[in-house]
């Protein structure tokens, strides 16, 4: 530590935070430009490997759970450029019985009329049951007035999500590298973030998907559309800024 | 005609196109949904055609959003590696000038005597200051206290009572200002508590003639009481410590925001003082500085502690609050912005996004129904592309409230270690921010405007014991 930066005791003396700012060094564009082709490298070098493993654990799941699925490899091309394969499950997609339906119907009511009551201390949970509430009741709806006109199966719901946590990996080093790689961390813990998050996507998607289908189907897919949009993406993209947020509390490198 | 008879009959024709769009609206979505129910096909419920609108409205809105998130990194990146503009930091001695500093308070017993005792031990030559804190029809024990301070120190604090008048802190201070011989005012909430350097640190930038309003930097004072400070506490840091200082930087609009900061008595007189039907009456004051070819300067090292709300309710009105005031900004300045010769073009953009950062929301929203609407009707991928995109530049475009990366950044200059870690709950203060910003958008158009109603002001409420 250079003389001038140190106080009585020998401590460095900080610059007050109104001024404090980073210094653009070699690293600040060097670890952003090859950790983001290093790891969308290792993405995409991996991807078949990837979607196969999430195949097997979703197959092993199903097994477990005493669901009869069917799992095959679905090539698709990009462009000329590359190929990647998604899971494709064959399954049967229950739909919901009117006794399904009234019990959905009665809980949803119920849930909303408590998160009613609780507004004042649990306001954003209120929210979010509200949100909720309102998607199933679309659901319901739906499934009430005509069946045979929801457009999906249990199969097409999972690969579906399956490619776009595929994208989501992709897009991960893009995001580190304006977000994280260009601070005053060390590269090993911008590596390790990298892995974190990567590991944490790779190993939570087809976890979180496998439950997606143990719910639809001993439960039918009067609950897809709820499963897509408050529990399928939004909790693993939670769970990325979680791991990005623990990453920034780590201990800065001085300059 | 007379101007109030073409007046009158724009007001009639903008609101009666406003009901017609809105029920077209509410007719074509109903149609959409009751045709996406009824319909027994299983793989395209709806025609394809009619699915047009959701997917234009929803990559236009997505164009939209990623506008504002690209000027949140923009933003994010100049102040972690760009240069930081401190113009006046270094102004130490000099000929201060005549400085009257208004503290507005209604039923402030709580937090008054605080603001005052600091007010009163600033380092500001005593001669050249005046504290004025204005009692607006306090029930409480607001009065009492003031003349406390007024015994005590009677060369400095010089009470002013108002008992009638429009309500609100714009008419508050409109009124005191109107009482003020001084060159420069400068403004605290009653919560607000200075340090001793403050008022010259406030002072220093008048010296520059460009310049009609300076702002400090709001930190809040109670943010260990429950989980909602800490996240206002976040807000407010990744606000003040990047957005507002990049804009610094940039030679863009940095935001005049109401209080720890203060205005040029003779900019305010020629852009026709504080106007009492401003809910946001500092947005206001910006923009009509800004039209005038004044400038509006922010202070990053001008720190000054403040309350924020502590329970969801209040934090609620508060936003709805600004959200309403704003978007009146919005309304009233926008197109004369786009006009006016007194700001470049870089000005006119940011101050355009500036104006329309509490319009994400409800976009965001729309959004999300776009999504659904075309996931019910058979195109999970596009809305699956809609709701991850939503879910990365709906959370980096949020304005002042949810930019992760503008947080994560503030509180790593700000070196405040474990707090970004509260960052994934930061989406609980955005999901309450989306709709009740939403609500107040449309009340304020819905209601106010068709209704011709007043809009009106609402205290924030203290807890200080």
């Amino acid at each position: 530590m250079r003389w001038r930066y140190r106080g009585h005791t020998g401590r460095l003396i900080r610059r007050h935070r109104a001024l404090r700012s980073l210094d653009v060094q070699t690293s600040s564009i060097m670890h952003p430009l090859g950790l983001t082709i290093v790891a969308l490298a290792l993405v995409l070098f991996l991807r078949n490997v990837i979607t196969q493993a999430w195949a097997d654990i979703i197959a092993f799941w199903c097994d477990s759970t005493g669901i009869d699925v069917a799992v095959s490899m679905r090539p698709t091309p990009v462009g000329r450029i590359f190929t990647y394969s998604v899971p494709e499950l064959r399954l049967a997609s229950p739909l919901p019985g009117g006794e399904t339906l009234a019990l959905s119907f009665a809980i949803v009511i119920a849930a909303m009329l408590i998160a009613y009551i609780c507004l004042r201390r649990f306001l954003p949970v209120a929210y979010l049951v509200w949100a909720i509430g309102v998607i199933h009741l679309g659901a319901i709806t739906l499934f009430y007035f005509s069946p045979t006109a929801f457009p999906y199966t249990i199969g097409a719901h999972v690969s579906g999500s399956l490619e776009v946590t595929l994208m989501l990996l992709m897009i991960v080093p893009l995001i580190l590298m304006v977000a994280y790689y260009p601070l005053n961390f060390s590269l090993a813990k911008k590596v390790a973030l990298t892995l974190f998050i990567l590991m944490m996507v790779f190993l939570f998607a087809p976890h979180l998907y496998a439950c997606h289908i143990v719910v639809m189907s001993f439960h039918s897919v009067l609950y897809m559309p709820i499963l897509f949009a408050v529990f399928g993406a939004l909790p693993i993209m939670v769970m990325i800024i979680a791991i990005y947020g623990w990453g920034m509390s780590w201990e800065q490198q001085r300059q | 005609m007379s101007v109030r008879r073409q007046r009158f009959a724009s007001g009639l024709i903008t609101r009666f196109a406003l009901v017609l769009g809105t029920l077209a609206l509410a007719f074509y979505g109903g149609a959409v949904v009751f045709a996406a129910v009824v319909s027994t096909d299983k793989v395209v419920a709806v025609p394809p055609a009619s699915l047009y609108a959701p997917k234009i409205v929803l990559g236009t809105i997505i164009v939209i959003l990623a506008l504002f998130m690209l000027r949140h990194l923009i933003f994010t990146l100049n102040r972690l590696f760009g240069h930081q503009r401190h113009p006046y930091l270094d102004v130490d001695v000099a000929d201060w000038p005549r400085l009257a500093v208004l503290i507005p308070a209604h039923n402030e017993e709580a937090v008054i005597a605080n603001a005052l005792s600091a007010l009163v031990d600033v380092d500001y030559p005593a001669d050249r200051l005046r504290i004025i804190p204005i009692d607006d029809r306090s029930e409480d024990r607001t009065w009492e206290i003031i003349g406390r301070f007024h015994r005590d120190f009677p060369h400095l604090v010089h009470p002013l009572q108002r008992e009638a008048g429009a309500e609100g802190k714009a008419a508050v201070i409109r009124f005191a200002t109107e009482q003020v011989d001084e060159e420069i005012v400068i403004l605290f909430d009653a919560d607000y508590v200075p340090g001793r350097g403050l008022l010259k640190q406030l002072a220093a930038p008048f010296f520059d003639p460009e310049v009609g309003a300076v702002m400090g930097r709001v930190v809040p004072q109670n943010t260990g009481t429950n989980l909602l400070t800490r996240l206002l506490d976040l807000e407010r840091a990744g606000g003040y410590q990047v957005d507002q200082q990049a804009r610094m930087n940039l030679q863009l609009v940095p935001q005049y925001g109401g209080s720890v900061g203060g205005a040029r008595v003779r900019a305010l007189q020629q852009v026709g003082g504080w106007r009492e039907d401003a809910l946001a009456e500092d947005t206001d004051l910006t923009y009509r500085l800004l039209l005038h070819g004044y400038k509006t300067v922010y202070e990053n090292r001008s720190e000054c502690y403040e309350e924020v709300p502590e329970n969801w309710q209040e934090r609620n009105r508060q936003i709805m609050r600004w959200a309403k005031g704003h978007n009146q900004a919005a309304f009233r300045y926008a197109w004369s912005l786009m006009r006016t010769p007194h700001v470049s073009l870089i000005e006119r953009l940011d101050g355009l996004l500036l104006l329309g950062v509490y319009g994400v929301a409800p976009l965001l929203l729309v959004g999300w129904v776009c999504a659904l609407l075309l996931y019910f009707n058979g195109e999970q991928t596009l809305a699956s592309v809609g709701v991850v995109t939503f879910l990365f530049v709906g959370f980096g475009a949020m304005g002042n409230f949810a930019a992760f990366f503008e947080i994560a950044a503030a509180l790593h200059l700000d070196g405040s270690g474990n707090r970004v870690r509260l960052l994934p709950l930061n989406f609980f203060n955005f999901l309450v921010s989306l709709v009740n910003i939403t609500r107040a958008c449309f009340g304020l158009v819905f209601v106010d405007y068709l209704l011709d109603r007043d809009v009106r002001w609402a205290k924030t409420r203290r807890y200080r014991r």
